[in-house]
């Protein structure tokens, strides 16, 4: 059962990449889309990106895309009607007035929130999680910290079943969780469901931590041997195109950006601040990785 | 089939169909037909895949039939509240665990009935009663993760039984448990139907109990109804079965070996029909 | 005679919050090439029984030990868990808790991966694992996409990667439709083929075990209580019954069409010989 957001064991070109060339491309593609100025642009420069390099079509993830569009309208809506003058020529709504850079404002923060959870989900799409957290593993982080975020991701569809399941047995004691418009109901009805999930998850989790163990989880630590990683997880000529490409695209987005006078005004003194704090973030984790690494 | 008179039947379907909607769009059922008389112990047996569980599903009025028609209890039940529904089918689910919402055992079993609207003193009366029954007063005040995998089968009948469903559909009882236990949660089932008149509908693929608890047995493959007769009359069938993963008892394949007739079903069946046929 | 592969001898064990033993002076004896099976209702202490013999206890769980558990002669409370699981593999019976990684092949290689095998050695022991269970076309599937029963089978090659000596089941078919019973039967029987192999099976169905196995234990309240060839097993009627243990049903009729009376030299235990013995009566 294929849910949402989950791995689609596809092989496409976006399947083939190296997890770390996509992650470069999504954290390239999401900075500049807050650089450009057109709101629809970059979501529909993901989604064809997906479509023709991932061959996923939209359809396949119409659901979340029509999960956004509630928080679309909002933003929009929110902007529309708390932003200044000029206003639009509309019969007065009372008190409310149509801002017309409210529409623009708010049009490109609920587009740009698009374009960000579509290359999100690109990302979770056409990348096992496995790949992901062995690539990272291969980078420097400790195996069990990566393999335990990649199994999370692994079981995250089966608890999504049994959530399923849960509802249903929810029902059957009487209660209405599942078609209830009251907000308290439908909360109550998820804080009720956690029980049954979480013993569950429980009692599994003691079988698949003996399983693993069997299956050698603790072996390199307790022999002193290393791992092997089976897996060919390596940065590809087309890898290293793909990051060049993302770079210049991002430079290109500066530059365009600046051309047109749409780059954010941010402060020089913010500026040189947020570069400080992103060395120092990198240098951090950097260091964290190497004294947990297994 | 005799035919009987709409007002004694638990379960009417006639040519019911069920499609999963988009995106699997799987028809899972494909016309089934098939009536349930009231007080009926019935056993819903196929291979996965044959269609059981949505028709389970559909009786339960979780799954909205999408053509056909299906009377529960009498009514269209997936038109239902579930506090409506739950006093006329009850649905146990094959794992325990999904169903155990309140941190004691006492509560868990309160947690239906308070969902009806049922007064404090009448549930105080119900939960005691059905907890003994169950054998579970004394633990009343534990937690569910605390029982063992036998005892949370048993609190999660109780939990569905105290609401007093006029229908019970049990889904595989037996997964994960020996044939002791296993038979411990069909004669509690039995008891239920033969002291309150409760109609019983179990899934499950285990053919020794079905033909020695199921008083009629409906064969799904394909999303159709392939058989459906008491135990012995579907077990004699076995061409038809051949194409299901349905294995009859061995006492009744011996039987069908040895022709012998009628059918045994249960040992004590297959021991007087070879002393029969034996020459004196 | 073989000297035994696994052995529990005058094993008794209390688990710290248990109030009694759960196992009591056992001794037990597999040698290579044996397949033996072991009944007996809840809480006789099967379980138990396995999980000492997969050095699960003492390394990974704690218990009171008396008596020794060997494996070639060697006490595991001297191996470690990583090496006692080089020779003894363990199926346990929840096929959703034995499969960890999203693609069966990754599943196969990562006991080996773990290990540090070359990435040559992982790959044809992959092939090789594959195609002795003929699961060749479920490589690339997602392992939560499985049936009840391929994934048991996944999870028996996984461990059959590993290459161990000796195969513990705790009840693996108990949680499957007997379509994916039957297809792990059918995999545990081409494991029991390769003759150098040991298999100690824990199921409540006694029929499978009784077609399959050298011999059966049934163990009563923590005790060995019976440990003989299942047809001399599925006769003891009276130490079943105490155990709370039912035979197959052709042991059970030929039990009472013997107590009414009928002479049966051989009793017959299973569909097969039954049909056999009785078709001759009733012809003549």
């Amino acid at each position: 059962m294929k849910l949402l957001y989950q791995f689609s064991a596809g092989d496409s070109f976006l399947h083939r990449l190296d997890p770390r060339t996509k992650l470069v491309f999504v954290v390239c593609f999401l900075i500049s889309t807050f650089l450009l100025p057109e709101p629809w642009v970059m979501p529909l420069a993901i989604i064809t990106i997906i479509w023709i390099f991932g061959r996923v079509s939209p359809l396949e993830y119409l659901v979340f895309i029509l999960f956004l569009l509630p928080l679309m309208t909002a933003i929009v809506l929110i902007h529309l009607l708390t932003d200044g003058p000029p206003y639009f020529d509309t019969p007065p709504l009372g008190v409310l007035h149509l801002s017309r850079p409210g529409w623009d404002a708010g049009l490109l923060v609920a587009f740009r929130l698009a374009a960000m959870g579509i290359a999100f989900i690109m990302f979770s799409m056409t990348t096992d999680p496995f790949d992901w957290g062995m690539a990272m593993y291969q980078s420097g982080l400790n195996y069990k910290v990566a393999f335990m975020f990649a199994f999370a991701m692994r079981f995250f569809p089966l608890l999504q079943e049994e959530l399923v399941v849960i509802r249903n047995a929810l029902t059957a004691r009487g209660y209405r969780a599942i078609g209830s418009r009251n907000p308290y109901v439908f909360l109550r009805g998820v804080a009720i469901s956690i029980m049954p999930l979480g013993l569950g998850a429980l009692r599994r989790s003691r079988d698949i931590a003996l399983a693993m163990e069997l299956r050698g989880f603790n072996y390199a630590e307790t022999v002193g041997t290393r791992r092997t990683v089976f897996r060919d997880i390596r940065m590809r000529p087309r890898d290293h195109a793909v990051v060049a490409v993302s770079v210049f695209g991002l430079i290109a987005a500066v530059a365009l950006s600046v051309r047109l006078g749409a780059f954010p005004e941010v402060p020089r003194a913010w500026l040189v601040f947020l570069a400080i704090l992103l060395v120092l973030f990198s240098v951090i984790a950097w260091r964290i990785s190497r004294t947990i690494k297994g | 089939m005799t035919s009987t008179p709409p007002a004694a039947l638990a379960v009417v379907a006639e040519g019911l169909e069920f499609e999963y909607p988009a995106p699997r769009r799987i028809l899972a059922l494909k016309g089934v037909t098939v009536r349930i008389p009231e007080g009926q112990f019935a056993a819903i047996v196929g291979q996965n895949g044959s269609g059981k569980t949505s028709l389970a599903r559909c009786i339960s009025g979780y799954l909205r039939p999408t053509r056909g028609s299906l009377r529960v209890a009498g009514t269209e039940v997936w038109r239902l509240r579930p506090s409506q529904r739950a006093t006329r089918v009850g649905y146990v689910f094959q794992n325990p665990d999904h169903q155990l919402f309140r941190e004691r055992v006492w509560d868990d079993v309160a947690f239906g009935p308070q969902n009806l609207g049922v007064s404090p003193d009448q549930i105080q009366e119900s939960v005691e009663r059905v907890l003994r029954r169950l054998e579970l007063w004394d633990k009343r005040e534990l937690h569910p993760f605390q029982l063992s995998r036998g005892d949370r089968q048993r609190l999660a009948i109780a939990a569905i039984i105290v609401m007093r469903p006029q229908i019970l559909i049990v889904d595989e009882p037996t997964t994960g448990q020996d044939m002791a236990r296993s038979r411990e949660i069909m004669d509690l089932l039995a008891g239920l139907n033969r002291e309150q008149g409760m109609t019983i509908l179990t899934i499950t693929h285990v053919m020794e109990l079905v033909a020695e608890y199921a008083r009629w047995v409906i064969v799904m493959h394909d999303g159709r109804v392939l058989l459906d007769g008491p135990p012995r009359q579907v077990f004699s069938r076995a061409e038809e079965l051949r194409i299901t993963a349905i294995t009859p008892p061995p006492v009744a394949r011996l039987g069908l070996t040895l022709g012998l007739d009628p059918l045994p079903i249960t040992v004590p069946e297959a021991r007087d029909a070879i002393l029969r046929r034996l020459p004196a | 005679m073989a000297d035994p592969v696994i052995a529990l001898e005058r094993v008794t064990l209390r688990y710290p919050t248990a109030p009694s033993p759960t196992l009591r002076d056992v001794s037990f004896r597999v040698k290579p090439g044996e397949f033996v099976g072991i009944v007996g209702s809840t809480g006789s202490g099967k379980t138990t029984l396995l999980y000492l013999l997969a050095g699960v206890i003492p390394h990974y769980l704690g218990a009171e030990l008396d008596g020794d558990v060997l494996i070639h002669g060697r006490r595991t409370q001297e191996l470690s868990l990583a090496r006692i699981s080089e020779r003894v593999g363990l199926m346990l019976q929840d096929p959703e808790a034995q499969l960890f990684n999203l693609l069966v092949r990754d599943e196969l290689a990562w006991g080996l991966e773990n290990r540090g095998l070359a990435r040559a050695e992982i790959a044809s022991r992959l092939a090789s694992t594959l195609s002795f269970f003929r699961i060749e076309r479920l490589q690339d599937r997602i392992t939560y996409d499985l049936s009840g029963g391929e994934k048991q089978r996944v999870a028996l090659a996984a461990v059959h990667a590993i290459a161990p000596e000796v195969y513990l089941f705790d009840h693996p078919t108990s949680q499957l439709d007997p379509i994916g019973a039957a297809e792990v039967i059918a995999a545990v029987r081409r494991l029991a083929e390769r003759h150098q192999l040991a298999i100690v099976m824990v199921e409540d169905k006694v029929d499978e075990l009784v077609e399959h196995a050298d011999r059966l234990v049934l163990l009563d309240g923590g005790r060995i209580v019976l440990d003989a060839g299942p047809r001399e097993f599925c006769l003891r009627k009276d130490l079943l019954d105490a155990a709370g243990v039912r035979p197959t049903q052709m042991a059970e009729l030929s039990a009472r069409l013997i107590e009414a009376g009928l002479k049966l030299d051989v009793p017959p235990i299973t569909l097969e010989e039954m049909t056999v013995a009785l078709r001759a009566r009733l012809r003549s």
